[in-house]
C-alpha cells in the first residue's frame, strides 16, 4: 500500500477514536512525550497498561465471585484502574471506572458485576483499537514512512 | 372504658350514702313516729287510770247502802226516827266521802231526808209523808244539827221517777246524771241503792269535780271530748270551730262557724271496737291533721264514751315533710352530681381524643419532617458527590475549546463562536459552582481554607473586575477605603476565595440592579468589641498575677495556652464591608427572605434572570467565617440597597508595620524632627506640613460626586489640602485663583527656582520609568529616596487630576496648557494625570500621546482607588517615598500606564508593552529560573525548564510511573522512582545520610519529591510524615507534591494535614506541574 494512504488512513482512524470517545487528550499528551531517544515510549507505556489492565481485572472478576465480596478490595483495583486508563487517556474505560466506583461503594454486587462486564468490552475495545492503531504505525514505518502528528 | 368506671364508683359512693341516709331519715321518722304514738296512749291510758279511780266512787252508794240497812235493820221509820238515826248517817257521809256534794235517802213510805252542799254551807232537805211539803233548812257543818228558819220549798223528787225504781230494783245500784238541789243548779253524778227495798240512798257527785281530773291530764296538745253514752256532753274541747255529736257509738265531727251555725261534716269516728286497743283515725279539719282516738269509759258508773283529737302539726309531720324535702333536694342533687359527672367524662374523653389526633398528627409529621431531612440530606451528599464528574466534564470542555483555539485562526468566525462556548462554558460552571456551593453548605462539609493574602489587593482585583461592567452600564463602580484602616491590616490569613466569591455576588448583584449612579464597597478595621477586649485584659491579669503561684506548680500549662488563645485573639481584627448601590433597592418586607434560597425579589427574575441562589450562599459564607450579613437601613431620601458584613480574620505578623519604619527613616531623611501627625490607621508617619510652606494642592476634576468625594475625604485624611472642581468649566476660575495666590507667594520668596522646577518635572518622568522598572523586576526594596533631595523646600507643588470624560478634552487641555505656562513663571511645579476610564479610551489616549501641546504626566486608565490613588498621592513630594514602599511592600504591579511627553513615542509604546506582559504573568519578581521559565512556557516546549533539578516519584502504578518519569525527564530534571512509600522513605533517608557524609547537609537532596496517594504498603500520607520527621534532623524541607485522584477540598486539606506542600489531581500534566514548580519557586 501507499505510504500516503496508509497515512492517511492512520490520521482518519485516529480521528475517529477521539471522536467515538475511545481516547482523550491525555493519549495526545503521551504521543507528544514520544521523541527520538524513547521512540517506542506509547507503544511500551500502552503494554503496561494491557499488562496491568488484565491483571487487575481478572482479580476483580476473581473477588467478585467469591461469596463475601470485599468491596474495599474492588475499590482499590478500580482505582487503580481509572489512574492508569485516565494517564493513557482511555476514556471510556475511566468512566465505566467512575460508575464501578459508585456501585462499590453502595455495596452492590450486581452493578459491580455489570460493571465489571462493561469494563472488560470496554477495555477489549479499546485495547483493539489501540492494537489497530500501532499495527498501522508500523506499517507507515515499515513502508518508509513518517508517523504524522496529530495537532 | 377506664374513665366510666371510675365515674360508676364515683357514682356508687354518693348512692349508697343516700340509700343509708334514707333509711336513717326513715327509722328516724318510725321512730319519731312511734314516739307520739306512745305519746297519745299514754294520754289515753292515763284517761283510763283516772276512770278506774273513781270506779270506788260508784261503789260507795251501794256500800254506804248496805250499811244503812243494817243499822236500820228492818225498824219501821218514822220521821223522827229517820231524823235521829237516817240523818247523822247521811250527814257523817257528806262529810267523810269525797267530792259528795249531796246525800240523800228517799223511802217509799214517804219519808224523805237530804243534805246537800250550797257552798259553804250545808243544808237539809226533807218532808214529811206525803211528797208535798217540803222544807229545808241550813245545818251546822259540824254535827248537823238544823238551825235558823225552815223554809218550804217545792217538791224536788217524785218516787216516779226512772231512776229511783232502777235503784230500788237492781242491787249494785245505778248511776245516772242529774241536777243538784243547790242554788247553783249543778250537774251531778247520782248512784243510788235501795236500802231493804224501802227506800234508796242516793249519793251526787258533782260532775265538774270529777271531770276536772280530766282536765288535769297533759294531752300534748290534744283535745279531750267526753260525753255520756245517752249524747250528753260532759266536757266539750276540740279543735277550733269544731263541735262533735256522740250517736249510737260514733262521734260526729262537725265544722262550726264564728256564730255556731254547722258548716260541714268533717269525718265521724266509730267508738266500738273488737279489740280492746283504741284506733287512731285521721280527720282533716280546715287544712289540719288530726289523729281522732274514741273509746268506752265508765265515770262514776255511768256509762261514757271519750274522744281524743291530737293534731298531727307537731314533731311527726314536720320530720315527715322535712324529709320528703330533704329526699327531693337529695334526688336533684344526684342528679345534678350524675350530670356534671356525665359532662366532666365527656369532655375528658374529648380531650382525650384530640389529644390523640394531635399525638398523631405530630407523629405524622415529624416522620414526615424526618423523612424529608433525610431526602435532601441525601440529595446534598448526592450533589456534593456529583461534583467531582461533573465539574470534570465541563473543564474538558473548556480544555476542547482552548484546543480547538490554537487550531483556529484569529479573528475567523469560528474563533468568536468559540470565544463565545469558552464563556458561556465557564458562565455555566459558576453557576453550577454556586448549586454545588449551596449543597455543599447543606451538606455541611464547606470547610474554610486558611491562607494568607493581601485584602486590599483582593478588594482592588473585585472592585476593577465589576467596575468594566458598570461602566458599559453608566454605573461607576468604586472601592472606598475609608479610613485606610484596611492597609494597616491588610495582610491576612483567611479563605481568600470564599471572601472573593461573596464580594463577587454582592458586586454583580449590586451592578446588576444598579442602572444609574454608583456602586461602592467600603472597608474599614475595628478591634474586637471593647467587650470581649476587656474580658481578655481581665483575664489576662488575674492570669499574670497568678500565673508565678501556678507556675510553681507546674501546672501552669493550660494557662499558659489560654494566655496564648489571648494573644491570638488579639491578631483577630473585625473587618467590616459595604456594597452600597443606588439602585432601586430591595422593599422593607422583602429584606428578611432575600437571603434564603431560591429567593428573587418578584419582577427581577425576568429581566436579569439567575437562580437566586447567590444571596443564600453569600450569607451561609459569612456564617461560615462567623460574620453576620444585613441590609443596612437606607435614609429615606437615599434610594438603593446596602449590604453589610463583618468577617474575623487574624492578621499576620508585626512585620507588616514595614511601611512605618520606612516612613521614619523618611522623617529623618528630611531632618524634621517632630513626630506628631501620625495618621494611625494608614499606619504611616507622614512629615507634617510645615506651617510657613504652603505644602502641595491636588485639584480633583472628576465626574462622579461619589468618587470625587471619597477621593477627596481620603486625600485629606492624609493632611493634603484638596481643591475639587465640580464642573469642568470652573476649572478656569480654580486655576486662576492658586494662579494668584502662587504669584503673591512667588513675590516672597527668592525667584531663582525655575531651573530647579524644571529638574523636577525632569526628575518626576525618570522616577516613574523608575518605579515601572521596579515593578517589571520586582525588586521589592527599591526605594527611590535619593531622587526626594531634589524636592526638599519645594512649597508649591500642585496636582491635577482631572477626569477625561467631565468635560470636552480639547478645551481643558487648553486650560491646563495656559496654567503650566504660568506655573514656570511662578516657579512652582505641577503635574497633570488624566483619568481615563470611558470607554472612549483609545481614541483620545493616543490624542494625548501624539499631541505634545497636551499637559501630560500621566494617564491611568484604570479605575481611581486603591493603589491608583496612593500612586497619585505618591507623586507629591512629601510622601514619595511612603508610598512607595506601601507599594512595594504589598507587592502591587504598577498598573499606570505612563506616557512621557519628553520620551519619544515609541519607547512609550515599548514601556506599555512590557507592562501589560507583566501582569499577565505574576511570576516576575523572584528567581531568574523562573523568568526563564516563563519565556518557555510562552514560546516552545522543546526547552528544559527543569534541568539541574533531581525530582523522585513515588508511585505505585508502572504505566502512571513511566509516564511521569517521561514528563519530567522531557522537562529536563534528573527522575528517580520508587514503587511504594516504604522504598521512598528508605530512599530519602539515604540520601540525607549520603549527603551528611559529604558534609552538603543543607543541600536537599530531591529538590521536589512527587507523591501519589494511595499505595500499597504505606500511602503516601504516611509516608509524607515520616520524611518530614526525618527531615528535621537536617532541618530542611523537601518541597512534596501529593497526586490525587481527586479534587475535594477535603482531600487537599488531608494533603496539608500530612505535611504536603501542593497537591496535584491525575492524571499528570505537564503545565500543572510546572505551575506548582514555579508557585514553589515563589514562596
Amino acid at each position: 500500500m501507499e505510504v500516503g494512504q496508509l497515512q492517511r488512513q492512520l490520521v482518519d482512524y485516529t480521528a475517529s477514536l477521539y471522536n467515538e470517545g475511545f481516547l482523550d487528550d491525555q493519549f495526545t499528551q503521551l504521543q507528544q512525550l514520544q521523541d527520538e531517544s524513547n521512540p517506542d515510549f506509547v507503544v511500551e507505556v500502552v503494554s503496561l497498561f494491557f499488562e496491568d489492565s488484565e491483571k487487575l481485572l481478572n482479580e476483580l472478576a476473581r473477588v467478585l465471585d467469591q461469596q463475601a465480596v470485599d468491596f474495599r478490595r474492588i475499590d482499590a483495583h478500580v482505582h487503580q484502574l481509572k489512574g492508569s486508563s485516565s494517564s493513557i487517556g482511555a476514556q471510556r474505560v475511566k468512566n465505566v471506572c467512575i460508575a464501578f466506583r459508585n456501585f462499590c461503594e453502595e455495596q452492590n454486587v450486581e452493578g459491580c458485576l455489570k460493571c465489571l462486564q462493561n469494563v472488560k468490552h470496554e477495555y477489549s475495545l479499546v485495547k483493539n483499537k489501540l492494537e489497530t492503531l500501532f499495527r498501522l504505525e508500523q506499517q507507515i514505518l515499515a513502508a518508509g514512512g513518517s508517523i504524522p502528528m496529530m495537532e | 372504658m377506664n374513665t366510666l368506671m371510675q365515674a360508676f364508683v364515683v357514682l356508687l359512693i354518693p348512692s349508697v350514702v343516700t340509700l343509708t341516709w334514707y333509711f336513717k331519715t326513715r327509722q328516724v321518722e318510725r321512730d319519731i313516729k312511734l314516739d307520739s304514738f306512745e305519746v297519745h296512749n299514754e294520754s289515753l291510758s292515763e284517761i283510763e287510770t283516772i276512770a278506774r279511780l273513781l270506779v270506788p266512787i260508784s261503789s260507795s252508794a251501794t256500800n254506804f247502802a248496805r250499811v244503812m240497812s243494817s243499822s236500820l235493820n228492818g225498824i219501821e221509820l218514822s220521821f223522827s226516827e229517820i231524823d235521829s238515826m237516817v240523818a247523822p248517817y247521811l250527814f257523817l257521809a257528806l262529810s267523810t266521802i269525797p267530792h259528795l256534794s249531796q246525800i240523800s235517802y228517799i223511802g217509799l213510805d214517804g219519808l224523805f231526808f237530804s243534805y246537800y252542799k250550797s257552798g259553804d254551807e250545808i243544808f237539809a232537805v226533807y218532808f214529811y209523808s206525803d211528797w208535798k211539803n217540803w222544807y229545808t233548812q241550813p245545818v251546822n257543818r259540824d254535827n248537823g244539827l238544823g238551825y235558823g228558819e225552815v223554809t218550804s220549798l217545792n217538791p224536788l223528787v217524785t218516787v216516779q221517777e226512772n231512776w229511783f225504781q232502777e235503784a230500788l230494783n237492781s242491787t249494785n245500784g245505778y248511776a245516772s246524771l242529774g241536777i243538784g238541789w243547790n242554788n247553783t243548779q249543778e250537774r251531778l253524778f247520782l248512784n243510788a241503792a235501795s236500802v231493804d227495798g224501802r227506800g234508796v240512798i242516793s249519793l251526787g257527785f258533782p260532775v265538774a269535780a270529777l271531770i276536772d281530773f280530766f282536765s288535769d291530764i297533759d294531752l300534748h296538745g290534744g283535745y279531750l271530748y267526753l260525753a255520756t253514752e245517752d249524747g250528753e256532753v260532759l266536757n266539750q274541747t276540740g279543735p277550733p270551730n269544731t263541735s262533735m255529736l256522740l250517736s249510737n257509738g260514733t262521734v260526729f265531727v262537725k265544722l262550726m262557724d264564728q256564730n255556731g251555725d254547722l258548716i260541714s261534716l268533717a269525718g265521724n269516728i266509730s267508738c266500738n271496737h273488737h279489740d280492746g286497743a283504741p284506733q287512731s283515725s285521721n280527720v282533716n279539719i280546715q287544712e289540719m291533721k288530726y289523729a281522732f282516738y274514741c273509746s268506752h269509759l265508765v265515770i262514776a258508773g255511768v256509762q261514757s264514751v271519750y274522744v281524743l283529737a291530737f293534731p298531727r302539726k307537731g314533731l311527726v309531720s314536720l320530720v315527715h315533710n322535712d324529709i320528703k324535702l330533704a329526699q327531693v333536694l337529695l334526688l336533684i342533687m344526684l342528679v345534678c352530681v350524675i350530670i356534671s359527672i356525665f359532662t366532666f367524662v365527656f369532655l375528658i374523653f374529648r380531650a382525650a381524643r384530640r389529644e390523640m389526633f394531635l399525638c398523631a398528627a405530630l407523629m405524622k409529621q415529624m416522620e414526615a419532617t424526618q423523612q424529608a431531612e433525610r431526602k435532601s440530606m441525601n440529595k446534598s451528599l448526592a450533589f456534593a458527590r456529583a461534583s467531582h464528574d461533573v465539574r470534570s466534564s465541563l473543564a474538558a470542555f473548556t480544555g476542547l475549546i482552548e484546543l480547538c483555539n490554537e487550531g483556529v485562526a484569529p479573528d475567523s468566525e469560528l474563533a468568536v463562536n468559540l470565544k463565545d462556548m469558552k464563556t458561556c462554558t465557564i458562565d455555566l460552571l459558576r453557576i453550577l459552582n454556586s448549586v454545588l456551593d449551596t449543597s455543599k453548605i447543606e451538606a455541611g462539609k464547606m470547610q474554610l481554607e486558611e491562607e494568607d493574602f493581601n485584602l486590599a489587593q483582593l478588594l482592588e482585583d473585585v472592585v476593577d473586575m465589576f467596575h468594566p461592567v458598570g461602566i458599559k452600564k453608566g454605573v461607576d463602580v468604586m472601592l472606598d477605603l475609608c479610613d485606610a484602616s484596611i492597609i494597616k491590616f491588610s495582610h491576612i490569613k483567611g479563605d481568600r476565595g470564599k471572601l472573593k466569591q461573596i464580594l463577587c455576588n454582592l458586586l454583580s448583584n449590586a451592578v446588576k440592579f444598579t442602572s444609574d449612579g454608583h456602586v461602592s464597597v467600603r472597608t474599614w478595621v475595628t478591634k474586637l468589641s471593647s467587650k470581649n477586649s476587656i474580658i481578655a485584659s481581665n483575664r489576662k491579669g488575674i492570669l499574670n498575677f497568678l500565673s508565678p503561684l501556678l507556675c510553681k506548680n507546674n501546672g501552669a500549662y493550660d494557662d499558659l495556652d489560654a494566655l496564648h488563645t489571648i494573644q491570638q485573639n488579639q491578631n483577630c481584627m473585625e473587618f467590616l464591608f459595604e456594597v452600597d448601590d443606588t439602585g432601586k433597592g430591595i422593599p422593607k418586607e422583602k429584606q428578611k427572605s432575600v437571603f434564603e434560597n431560591f429567593v428573587q425579589v418578584k419582577g427581577t427574575a425576568l429581566e436579569h434572570g439567575g437562580t437566586g441562589l447567590g444571596l443564600g450562599i453569600v450569607q451561609s459564607l459569612v456564617r461560615l467565617m462567623g460574620g453576620e450579613i444585613r441590609i443596612v437601613d437606607k435614609e429615606p431620601g437615599e434610594t438603593g440597597t446596602c449590604f453589610k458584613f463583618n468577617i474575623f480574620f487574624t492578621t499576620c505578623e508585626a512585620g507588616e508595620a514595614m511601611p512605618v519604619i520606612t516612613a521614619e527613616e523618611d522623617i529623618k531623611f528630611h531632618g524634621d524632627n517632630a513626630p506628631s501627625d501620625l495618621h494611625q490607621h494608614i499606619g504611616l508617619n507622614i512629615r507634617p506640613l510645615s506651617p510657613k510652606a504652603e505644602g502641595s494642592h491636588v485639584v480633583l476634576l472628576i465626574k462622579g460626586d461619589e468618587r470625587r468625594r471619597i477621593s477627596q475625604k481620603f486625600m485629606e485624611s492624609l493632611g493634603i489640602k484638596v481643591l475639587v472642581v465640580k464642573r469642568w468649566y470652573n476649572l478656569f476660575h480654580t486655576l486662576e485663583w492658586i494662579e494668584r495666590k502662587l504669584h503673591h507667594l512667588s513675590l516672597l520668596s527668592s525667584s531663582t527656582k525655575s531651573e530647579l522646577s524644571k529638574s523636577v518635572s525632569h526628575n518626576s518622568n525618570s522616577e516613574v520609568k523608575d518605579e515601572i522598572v521596579d515593578a517589571k523586576d520586582g525588586t521589592d526594596h527599591i526605594m527611590p529616596l535619593h531622587k526626594k533631595t531634589s524636592f526638599r523646600g519645594t512649597s508649591n507643588f500642585i496636582l491635577i487630576v482631572i477626569d477625561i470624560s467631565a468635560g470636552p478634552f480639547s478645551e481643558m487641555c487648553s486650560v491646563m496648557a495656559g496654567f503650566k505656562e504660568v506655573l514656570y513663571n511662578n516657579n512652582a511645579s505641577c503635574k497633570v494625570v488624566w483619568l481615563d476610564t470611558s470607554s472612549l479610551r483609545g481614541t483620545q489616549l493616543r490624542g494625548i500621546k501624539e499631541d505634545k501641546q497636551v499637559p501630560c504626566d500621566h494617564i491611568i486608565s484604570k479605575p481611581f482607588h486603591g493603589s491608583r490613588l496612593y500612586q497619585v498621592i505618591g507623586l507629591l513630594p512629601e510622601y514619595e517615598g511612603v508610598i512607595q514602599s506601601i507599594l512595594s511592600k504589598s507587592k502591587r504591579e504598577s498598573a499606570m500606564e505612563v506616557a512621557d511627553l519628553s520620551m519619544d513615542p515609541s519607547s512609550s509604546a515599548k514601556h506599555t508593552q512590557v507592562g501589560s506582559k507583566s501582569e499577565i504573568s505574576p511570576f516576575r519578581h523572584n528567581h531568574t529560573l523562573k523568568r526563564e521559565l516563563i519565556q518557555e512556557d510562552g514560546e516552545t516546549s522543546s526547552e528544559k525548564p527543569l534541568s539541574g533539578k533531581k525530582i523522585l516519584v513515588v508511585e505505585d502504578d508502572r504505566m502512571l510511573r513511566k509516564v511521569a518519569m517521561t514528563i519530567i525527564r522531557r522537562l529536563g530534571a534528573v527522575v528517580e522512582t520508587c514503587e511504594n512509600g516504604e522504598e521512598a522513605l528508605e530512599q530519602v533517608c539515604n540520601a540525607l545520610s549520603n549527603q551528611r557524609t559529604q558534609g552538603a547537609s543543607k543541600i536537599l537532596p530531591y529538590d521536589y519529591i512527587l507523591m501519589d496517594c494511595e499505595m500499597p504498603k504505606m500511602n503516601g500520607y504516611e509516608t509524607t510524615r515520616q520524611i518530614r520527621k526525618e527531615e528535621k534532623w537536617y532541618d530542611i524541607h523537601i518541597p512534596i507534591i501529593a497526586l490525587t485522584a481527586n479534587a475535594a477540598a477535603e482531600d487537599a486539606n488531608k494533603t496539608m494535614e500530612a505535611g504536603m506542600d501542593f497537591f496535584i489531581t491525575k492524571p499528570l500534566k505537564k503545565d500543572q506541574l510546572l505551575d506548582v514548580i514555579r508557585s514553589i519557586a515563589t514562596q
